[in-house]
């Protein structure tokens, strides 16, 4: 079972690229947007487990350039097993 | 592999591109959010704490498969926390119960047997016979349910009315008296009616939060981002944390303000001193909207009056309930000689809540002991913090407060409400926002965050208290009653008008065989209550019946006789109201599994097995005393029930329940959109229970100051809830202000009609010296009220402060979110936070395993002295999600006298190193 959540992620506008640079160097964690106009970026981050989740929004909030992050979308992806078991 | 990574690839950008649409930024071209083929989409609520946030919840017919922020939502904008995403997998732990089980030996239902799954019928059977032997032997007074904020409306609604109306029994009380009972009272005394005057919107319009006893970081992640938005986003904004221990809400906080456990007393009062030496009131709002009043000060802790259940080493408490010798700093604050030994008997523990009328001078002589030095030697909440630096921060803060060209927000929870003085300490907070001006204003306001989901839309609005009848109206008030009665189309005297017993009373109910048969509902008490060793044992070694129903094993459901398999969140329709008066309705999903069914079923079910004969005749209520009543007893009401139409036989299922107006609203509906109804189905009717409920229920508060919308309009494409009163159609965001309340009078400006305890004697601090009421229509209430010393502090013997909480990763018992795996695995045990010099101290380092003893009891917990609750000396931490680490066999049942909610953040405790003999005791963790 894998766990995807979408991130919303807040950095000071001239921190943008050191910011997602920072982002893309955790595991598991990829940019796909960013917003220059606003310092917003949308990344993913992929885990094994909710807790690892929570465990990697914190990671992302305590980056030095990063000054919100906040979980948006989640999705549980296993065609054979779905959330809880079948 | 291939084709693996690609959908990963393709999984990855899905999410990215629905974050980026739930936060309202714009897709690059080409990118879209991509679902599974067969979901449905469909709006709903989160089943966790009070914000309410919005959800979308996808299903793939069978099961709820995935669950996302609702970007429509205006509480949350489309962002969760990690609770939130835990909607669709607590409905699929692997033991949901799906039977009911029951106590059995040898074929029959025996005290001392094993659970073995049983028919419907069958446990409804047994249900019955065991309410008709007691109800027989003691009237109604010995039955009762213990129901829940996490209610529906319209289960809480059924459960009342089924109690109220139709055993004519008050012992209804949710768990949500331990959770916002204080509030409650706060909003009562002040405002004359419940629930905050603001709403979310003012975390963007203010640019002052201070938050109390409210580590919002974790308790409502999605309320705290808007204003870590905000906080971001404003240098001038700023944020105060108030709090016994440093917590995550310190993270964002400009200033962090360490208090001792109860000197939040001191500490409001200390404010209002300022704002008056200051010439800081706003003269032409308190002039124009507010009265001074204040109340007696031995007012008992919500103990019980006699000792004779308390357990030896309790007793010495336990006397504090009848006689307290004032500590030093009680005296300095309540104007007494500090050198004298002063010994005050609780005189007004029954009248707790009885005030009068003051003058602004009075109120100005007794903020005056509560000077800087007082306050802040008082207050200091962390040894180790230097003292100027402490005064200093309080001084920010009074500024802050006193500044009229700054709005400002105060939050509490349950560091305020889970309090022996919570109702005080309510008021204290309305006392400096109204003196000031910044009460019922965009941006400005005191405000009461709510734990649980429908707290307020049920366990308040529709009042599923033992005092309560629904929209504010209350059992000892006659013309409540027979509002009541002719909505409900009851005989004149049906209702009781004693007031019932609070859930921490039924549990000593319990244990002095007054209550005999309990009903539990969506709620895990035998887990929950403080001092728990008496109260188990009651219920496991006393003649009497426990039911609990619920959707997991919990501790309670061991405690039971009887367990009912209960409907999980999506599994039925219903309706919660989150904390700023925002009702939210939603669809039912999926089908509940086994022979699970919803609390509306089960409350409509039983009650087909009562007829009228055996509920409406002359019962005994011991104590009851009312104008119209005959002493001790409720009058039949029978032969008036004839000539309404209902005869003797008529069973309560038709007079409640299946009432012609209720059947008329037919199933399947429009509304549901081929939706199931497992109510419905299971009931094998062609009507709507739980639209026919809501309707009936909206009548209570319609031109009554709770107006909700019909049923429909909460399910159209374009509604996220609405915030009541919803008048002609529109929600209210600021109530008692002319500009948004429709039920100011048009150019009053601010009017707080709030119609309860508005008349009243005049006094002065100490008594009242003129009996004369008077009318204080359209005002509100500016209380004084003192610091008084908790019911038990740290002393030789047990020498630490010991408070009980929540985390992030779980919610109240962990029913729900310790059958997460991933929750579990993150949380998987409650740790004791302590000091590490306490610990060093006590022989015990990080990791081992240590006795948290007190008074009551003792269980053991791991010693964590890092991480995220870094306490001070002399105060430990243990949340009480973990029933393997007991922790409320250890705290205390003091309650606020007042509101009768339960102090769970003070009492004293010893800690000690378990020995290896020691290990496999009482508390061990498995």
């Amino acid at each position: 079972m894998r766990h995807y959540s979408g991130i919303l992620v807040l950095t000071e506008m001239d921190c943008l690229d050191r910011c997602r640079a920072q982002l893309e160097e955790l595991p598991g964690v990829e940019v796909h947007y960013c917003y220059p106009d606003s310092g917003r970026i949308i990344a993913v981050q992929e885990t094994e487990t909710v807790g690892d989740q929570e465990e990697g929004l914190q990671r992302i909030q305590r980056l030095p350039t990063v000054t919100m992050a906040a979980l948006v979308e989640h999705r549980i992806d296993d065609e054979e097993d779905l959330p809880g078991g079948k | 592999m291939r084709n693996e990574l690609s959908r990963r690839e393709f999984v990855k950008a899905s999410v990215a591109a629905a974050a980026a649409l739930s936060v309202g930024l714009p897709l690059p071209a080409g990118a879209k959010p991509g679902d599974r083929e067969g979901w449905s989409w469909d709006k709903g609520v989160c089943r966790f704490c009070g914000v309410g946030c919005g959800i979308q919840v996808a299903t793939d017919g069978e099961r709820v498969v995935a669950v996302k922020g609702d970007p429509e939502n205006p509480v949350n904008r489309g962002l969760l926390c990690v609770k939130g995403y835990a909607n669709a997998q607590i409905h699929y732990g692997a033991d949901r119960l799906e039977k009911p089980l029951m106590r059995m030996k040898d074929g029959e239902f025996h005290k001392k047997g094993d659970f073995v799954p049983v028919s419907w019928d069958r446990a409804f059977d047994e249900m019955e016979r065991q309410f008709k032997r007691f109800d027989r032997e003691q009237g109604p007074t010995a039955v009762g349910i213990m129901g829940s904020g996490q209610y529906t409306v319209q289960e809480g609604y059924a459960a009342v009315k089924l109690t109220k109306a139709g055993w004519r029994s008050n012992n209804i009380d949710p768990n949500a008296r331990h959770c916002m009972a204080s509030a409650v009272a706060g909003f009562m005394q002040s405002f004359g009616i419940d629930e905050p005057s603001g709403c979310y919107d003012d975390i963007e319009l203010t640019d002052t939060v201070v938050t109390w006893g409210a580590n919002m970081a974790e308790m409502h992640p999605m309320l705290w981002a808007r204003v870590a938005d905000r906080r971001l986003g404003d240098d001038e904004y700023r944020v105060v944390n108030l709090t016994t221990f440093r917590n995550r809400t310190s993270d964002l906080a400009d200033t962090e303000i360490v208090i001792a456990p109860q000197t939040d007393l001191a500490v409001w009062n200390y404010i209002a001193r300022e704002i008056v030496e200051r010439d800081a009131v706003d003269r032409e709002f308190v002039d124009e909207n507010c009265v001074f009043a204040t109340g007696p000060y031995d007012i008992g802790y919500g103990m019980r009056p006699t000792d004779e259940y308390a357990f030896e080493a309790e007793e010495e408490i336990q006397k504090r309930e009848e006689v307290v010798v004032l500590t030093r700093a009680e005296a300095i604050a309540q104007r007494k000689d500090p050198d004298q030994r002063h010994v005050v008997p609780q005189e007004n523990a029954d009248s707790a809540g009885k005030h009068w009328l003051i003058s602004f001078e009075e109120l100005r002589r007794a903020l005056e002991p509560y000077t800087l030095d007082f306050v802040a030697e008082l207050a200091k909440g962390d040894p180790e913090e230097d003292l100027g630096a402490f005064k200093e921060k309080l001084r920010e803060l009074a500024d802050l407060y006193a500044d009229p060209d700054r709005k400002v927000v105060s939050y509490w929870t349950m560091g305020f409400n889970q309090h022996s003085r919570g109702t005080w300490v309510n008021e204290q907070a309305y006392m400096v926002h109204l003196l000031t001006g910044k009460q019922a204003k965009p941006g400005n306001g005191a405000f009461s965050l709510t734990g649980q989901p429908s707290a307020c839309g049920t366990a308040r609005e529709v009042g599923t208290f033992a005092h309560r009848l629904p929209a504010d109206m209350v059992v000892g008030n006659p013309e409540h009653r027979k509002r009541s009665e002719e909505i409900w189309k009851l005989p004149p005297k049906t209702l009781n008008p004693k007031v019932g017993s609070h859930i921490t009373k039924m549990m000593r109910d319990l244990e002095d065989g007054s209550l005999r048969w309990l009903w539990v509902q969506v709620t895990n008490p035998f887990q929950s209550t403080a001092n728990a060793n008496h109260w188990i044992q009651a219920a496991r070694e006393m003649d009497n019946f426990i039911v609990v129903a619920d959707v997991y094993p919990t501790l309670s459901s061991k405690v039971a006789d009887l367990i009912l398999p209960a409907a999980m969140h999506f599994e039925k329709w219903g309706a919660y109201g989150n904390s700023e008066r925002r009702t939210q309705l939603w669809r039912q999903q999926v089908l509940p599994p086994g022979e699970a069914r919803s609390d509306l079923w089960q409350v409509m079910e039983f009650s087909k097995r009562f007829t009228l004969k055996e509920v409406w005749g002359e019962q005994p209520v011991p104590g009851l005393e009312a104008e119209g009543f005959e002493a001790g007893k409720l009058p039949s009401v029978l032969s008036a029930a004839k000539t309404m139409g209902y005869g003797p036989e008529t069973s309560l299922y038709d007079v409640l329940f299946a009432t012609e107006a209720n059947r008329a609203f037919e199933w399947p509906d429009p509304v549901a959109e081929g939706h199931a109804n497992c109510t419905a189905e299971a009931a094998g009717i062609d009507w709507f229970p739980e639209k026919a409920l809501f309707q009936e229920y909206v009548r209570f508060g319609r031109d009554h100051y709770h107006d909700l919308a019909d049923f429909d309009v909460y399910y159209r494409d374009d509604v996220r809830g609405l915030r009541w009163p919803v008048r002609n159609g529109e929600e209210t965001r600021w109530r008692f202000n002319g500009e948004y309340d429709p039920y100011v009078k048009k150019g009053a400006g601010f009017e707080f009609y709030g119609p309860a305890l508005k008349s009243l004697p005049r006094g002065d601090l100490d008594e009242i010296t003129d009996p004369e009421k008077r009318s204080l229509a359209g005002k509100a209430k500016i209380f004084f009220r003192p610091y008084a010393a908790p019911a038990e502090s740290p002393g030789e013997e047990y020498d630490l402060w010991l408070s009980t909480g929540r985390v992030l990763e779980h919610w109240h018992s962990g029913t729900m979110t310790r059958r997460v795996p991933e929750l579990h695995s993150a949380m998987p045990t409650a740790l004791l936070y302590i000091h590490r010099e306490d610990a060093k101290a006590r022989n015990l380092e990080r990791g081992d395993l240590a006795w948290v003893e007190s008074r009551r009891g003792k269980i053991q917990a791991r010693v964590e002295t890092e991480g995220r609750n870094p306490v001070p000396r002399g105060l430990v931490f243990v949340p009480w999600f973990d029933e393997g680490v007991f922790i409320n066999k250890v705290t205390l049942d003091a309650t606020c006298p007042i509101s009768k909610e339960t102090d769970f953040k003070k009492c004293a405790v010893r800690v000690r190193p378990v020995r290896g003999s020691d290990e496999s005791s009482e508390g061990r963790r498995s």
